[in-house]
C-alpha cells in the first residue's frame, strides 16, 4: 500500500496528518521530526518564558496521539538525505521508504555572525529546548536583539519575571515587518513606560565576555548584561531538500505551485520552509506565521490524497498582546508598499488606535492597538478584496445593510 | 447539524434580553459584555443585529487558533473549544467576521456560543421570535416560503419571512 511520509512535526506537519487521516482512514502516514517531542505551540513559547502559560500546556498533544491516529512517528531522528529517484530518506540510523512525501521542515532561528555569539549565555527562542535552557541560565539583565513579535513577547516576559531588557533594533522603529512607523512608535512607548530600554536603529558590533556573555556592543553604545536573546530573524530548514534537487524560490523557500507541489513528482512542502503567494499582493512571501502554516498543510494534505485544491494565498495576521494591551497587524504594511499609491485611515478612540491602508479602493492593511469589535469584518472586506465604495454604498442603504450586517462594525475604521 | 440557531434581525428591537439571559447562565453574572451572543446596534437607522458564533463548516478562527483547540464537533456540527488549552491571545476573534468569539473577562480566554447543549437560553428569552431555535428542515422551510413570497411580491405577508 502507499505510504505518506511527512518530515516534520510543526503546525503544517500535523495539520497534513490530520487532514489525510480524516479524508482517508488507512493510508499509511509515517511522521519524521529531528525533536523527540509531540507537537507544541511555537507562538506561545514567550509565554512560556513570563509563566503565563505552564510548560505542559505547551503541547497540543501527546506522543500517545500520534499511534491512536494510526500516524507512525519516527522522532529524534534527523534526515540526511533525500534519494528522489528510489523515494528513500536516508538518516544515519535508517532507511524510510515513501510514496509521497510532505516536506514541512520549518524554520530555525539565526545569530547573525558576530563576535563572541558562542559564549555562554547567547539564546534563541524556537523551540523548547530554548526556553528550558533561558530557564535554566536564570538571567539577570537581558540584551534582545531584534524586536519582530518574538523579540517583542520574550522581552515583555522577561521584564515580567524580573530581568532588566533591552531591546536592540537595527531598523528605525520596532517591529519593522509587523507594524508602521506610528503605531510602532506607540508600542515602543508602551514598552518603555514598563522599563524595557528598546534602543532603535543600532548594530550590534560584538559580544565580549570571559566565557560568559558580560557586555554587548553596539556602534553607539555597548551596554553590560548577562545574557543575549537573539530574535534577529530565521532561515529556511531547505538544505536536504535542495540537495535533493527539491527547486528553491528567489527568497530562499522551497518552491511551490498552489496545490503545494515542488518541481519534483510525489515531494509536496508547506509550512515555514516554502515560500507561499501573498494573498492581497500575488507575490511570493515567506509567510512564517501558524495560521497560514495549518491552512498550507491542509492543502498539501489533499492533494496529496488526489483531491484537486488551491492554496488562496498567505495572508498575515498577527495579534500581540503588550502587558494586557491588544496590538493587531492584518495584511501588509506601507513599507511594503513603498512604491505603490496607498491612502491611510487613521484615527484614535480612547484607548483604540487604527491605521488602514488602501490601496486600489481596497483594503489592503490594518494595525490596531487596543482591541475592539469590528476587526474581523475588516479582515473579512480585506480577504474578499470588497472596494471601499461598494462597502459605503451598501453600508449606507438600511434594507442592503442589514442582509450583511455583520459588515458593518467595520464602519467606524472605514470612514474617510 | 440538526438544529439551527436562526436570526431574523428584522424582528430584533435591540432590548438586550438575550445578551442578559447568555451572561447570568453561563456566567452567573448579570453584564452583558461576558454574553456570547452580541447585538449590533445602530439606534439612529433601527438596525439591531443580534451576532454571535454561526458554527461555520471550516471554521476560520479553527485555522487561525495558535494552540489548536478549536475543533468541529463530528456528533454536533458544532464548534467547540478546549479550554483549558486556550491562552487568549484574540487570534480567532481577529478571524471571525461575525463577532463570534467572545472574551470571558472571569476565565480569561475566548469563548463562543455552544447552544446551551441543545436548550438556548436566549432564545427562551427573545420577547419578539427574532431568536429561534429550529431543525434544519423548518430552516429549510423558511427559507422555502421566504423566498416564495419574496418571488409573488407578497413579502412580510408570509409565516417566516425574512425580507
Amino acid at each position: 500500500m502507499k505510504n505518506i511520509v511527512i518530515i516534520g512535526n510543526g503546525a503544517a506537519a500535523n495539520s497534513a496528518a490530520e487532514t489525510i487521516r480524516k479524508h482517508d482512514l488507512e493510508v499509511p502516514i509515517v511522521m519524521v521530526a529531528r525533536e523527540n517531542l509531540p507537537e507544541y505551540s511555537a507562538c506561545a513559547l514567550p509565554d512560556c518564558l513570563s509563566g503565563w502559560v505552564d510548560r505542559s500546556q505547551l503541547f497540543i498533544k501527546q506522543l500517545t496521539d500520534y499511534p491512536q491516529m494510526g500516524i507512525q512517528t519516527r522522532f529524534g531522528l534527523e534526515i540526511k538525505q533525500i534519494d528522489t529517484r528510489e523515494r528513500i530518506l536516508i538518516s544515519d540510523q535508517e532507511t524510510i521508504a515513501y510514496d509521497q512525501l510532505i516536506l514541512a521542515t520549518g524554520s530555525r532561528a539565526i545569530i547573525p555572525p558576530v563576535p563572541g555569539r558562542d559564549l555562554l549565555g547567547n539564546f534563541v527562542v524556537k523551540t523548547v529546548g530554548d526556553i528550558d535552557a533561558i530557564l535554566a541560565y536564570k538571567a539577570r539583565k537581558v540584551v534582545v536583539v531584534g524586536s519582530g513579535n518574538i523579540g517583542i513577547e520574550v522581552a515583555e516576559a522577561l521584564q515580567i519575571s524580573g530581568c532588566q531588557v533591552t531591546i536592540v533594533e537595527l531598523m528605525e522603529a520596532i517591529l519593522p515587518r509587523i507594524f508602521d512607523q506610528e503605531p510602532a512608535g506607540r508600542i515602543s512607548r508602551i514598552l518603555s513606560d514598563r522599563g524595557i530600554q528598546v534602543l532603535t536603529g543600532e548594530r550590534v558590533l560584538k559580544i565580549s565576555g570571559d566565557q560568559r556573555v558580560e557586555t554587548v556592543t553596539t556602534d553607539c553604545r555597548s551596554i553590560a548584561c548577562d545574557t543575549v536573546i537573539w530574535a534577529a530573524g530565521v532561515k529556511q530548514n531547505v538544505e536536504v531538500a535542495s540537495a535533493a534537487g527539491v527547486k528553491l524560490g528567489e527568497l530562499g523557500g522551497i518552491e511551490v505551485n498552489s496545490r503545494m507541489q515542488t518541481n519534483i513528482d510525489g515531494i509536496y512542502a508547506c509550512g515555514d520552509c516554502i515560500e507561499s503567494i501573498d494573498m492581497l499582493t500575488g507575490y511570493p512571501t515567506l509567510s512564517l506565521l501558524w495560521p497560514n502554516a495549518k491552512r498550507q498543510g491542509q492543502i498539501a494534505a489533499l492533494n496529496c490524497l488526489g483531491q484537486e485544491m488551491a492554496y488562496e494565498g498567505a495572508v498575515s495576521l498577527v495579534a500581540e498582546d503588550i502587558y494586557g494591551i491588544t496590538a493587531v497587524s492584518m495584511g501588509l504594511i506601507s513599507r511594503a508598499l513603498a512604491r505603490e499609491e496607498i491612502r491611510v485611515l487613521e484615527g484614535q478612540d480612547n484607548e483604540l488606535y487604527w491605521r488602514v491602508l488602501v490601496m486600489d479602493d481596497r483594503i489592503i492593511g490594518m494595525q490596531t492597538i487596543g482591541m475592539s469589535y469590528g476587526l474581523g469584518a475588516v479582515m473579512a472586506l480585506m480577504k474578499n478584496r470588497t472596494p471601499l465604495s461598494e462597502f459605503h454604498r451598501v453600508a449606507a442603504d438600511p434594507d442592503l445593510a442589514r442582509r450583511v450586517a455583520w459588515y458593518l462594525p467595520a464602519q467606524r475604521f472605514l470612514q474617510e | 447539524m440538526n438544529k439551527h440557531l436562526i436570526i431574523d434581525s428584522v424582528k430584533c428591537t435591540g432590548c438586550g434580553l438575550c445578551e442578559l439571559a447568555c451572561a447570568i447562565n453561563k456566567t452567573g453574572q448579570c453584564q452583558p459584555y461576558l454574553a456570547r451572543i452580541k447585538i449590533w446596534r445602530e439606534e439612529t437607522r433601527g438596525i439591531f443585529v443580534p451576532m454571535t458564533c454561526q458554527h461555520c463548516d471550516n471554521p476560520p478562527c479553527a485555522s487561525a487558533c495558535l494552540m489548536n483547540v478549536i475543533t468541529k464537533d463530528p456528533a454536533t456540527g458544532l464548534t467547540i473549544r478546549r479550554l483549558e488549552g486556550c491562552i487568549g491571545c484574540r487570534a480567532c476573534q481577529l478571524a471571525c467576521p461575525f463577532e463570534g468569539c467572545s472574551y470571558d473577562y472571569l476565565q480569561e480566554v475566548i469563548v463562543n456560543c455552544d447552544h446551551c447543549g441543545g436548550n438556548p437560553e436566549c432564545v427562551k428569552y427573545c420577547p419578539t421570535g427574532a431568536l429561534r431555535y429550529i431543525s434544519t428542515a423548518e430552516a429549510l422551510d423558511l427559507e422555502r416560503s421566504a423566498e416564495a413570497a419574496r418571488r409573488c411580491g407578497i413579502a412580510g405577508l408570509v409565516k417566516g419571512d425574512r425580507r
